[in-house]
């Protein structure tokens, strides 16, 4: 199992070997995320019941919790990236998080705008700085930093250096986001689904909501891989496996 | 929600979502297919 694992991780750190299966991987998962996606916005929008306090206007959660979710989980896997990058020099973890950034911080800014539209009918005002709104704030700006240092270096090796360090400086944010709702008094309500608890909303509204988180994961699996294979078909462009596996297709 | 019943927060929401979602797979795709047709022109040339 173990010697299997390390197999695995080996294989993960050669582009070609990416490269090829990323292509055959891409389209089933692009299919079932856009597929989840579709079933549960239009199970959300249409099909589960009226909040009896907000109204219709709830529904924006199934598109706030899933971004803001996700972009916590891109933040933290870039993280471990990011270690294994320094550690190692493992050319794949740079890939990684180059790629990945622009895609958490896309979800960050869903969260973000989701989130000032519904605060604005039911706390009657667009933002307010308190602390669950104000680290995600910070934590896309984090992303926007690991996104503009990308050029500023000549060297990609150096480049890549310096994300990972920002990034793993940035991790600091994540457990303040996710815990600033219960160590701070905020607008912002605690969590409403728990994984060790129980939720605090009915099953009619959880299932489509937890069936919206499932896609925009896969989702983010889906444009994940898209964007790193974009990224090795930049950097690997002028070597030998690429024009072979380019001129074939 | 009823089907054709319009609230202007949900729907501009859905369609900013909707929006990203495309460009988070359009822009890759791009950038994919021209460094390979790169290789190809570079070839007949």
């Amino acid at each position: 199992m173990f010697q299997a694992l390390k197999n695995f991780y080996h294989k993960l750190g050669s582009f070609p070997w990416f490269y090829k299966i990323s292509g055959k991987v891409i389209p089933i998962v692009g299919f079932f995320s856009i597929l989840l996606i579709v079933i549960s916005s239009i199970w959300g929008l249409f099909f589960s019941p009226t909040d009896a306090v907000q109204g219709d206007v709830y529904r924006i959660i199934y598109f706030h919790v899933p971004a803001v979710s996700v972009s916590q989980v891109i933040y933290y896997s870039m993280s471990v990236a990011a270690a294994v990058f320094l550690i190692w020099r493992m050319k794949m973890a740079g890939v990684y998080i180059k790629s990945l950034a622009p895609i958490g911080a896309a979800f960050t800014f869903i969260g973000l705008l989701s989130g000032a539209i519904w605060g604005q009918p039911t706390w009657g005002t667009w933002w307010v700085w308190d602390a669950r709104l104000t680290s995600t704030l910070v934590l896309f700006l984090f992303y926007l930093a690991i996104i503009g240092m990308q050029s500023t270096f000549a060297s990609r090796k150096s480049a890549d250096t310096a994300v990972s360090i920002i990034t793993l400086v940035g991790v600091v944010n994540l457990p303040i986001v996710k815990k600033s709702v219960d160590w701070w008094n905020t607008l912002h309500q605690p969590a409403s689904i728990s994984i060790s608890g129980e939720s605090s909303i009915s099953s009619e509204m959880l299932i489509p909501l937890l069936l919206s988180i499932l896609g925009v994961y896969l989702f983010v699996f889906f444009t994940g891989l898209l964007f790193m294979r974009a990224e090795i078909s930049s950097r690997e462009q002028n070597k030998e496996w690429f024009k072979k596996l380019s001129s074939n297709n | 929600m009823d089907f054709g019943e319009f609230n202007i927060h949900i729907w501009s929401v859905v369609s900013i979502t909707g929006f990203i979602f495309l460009l988070l797979i359009y822009l890759p795709l791009v950038k994919i297919k021209k460094n390979e047709s790169k290789i190809k022109i570079n070839e007949t040339t």
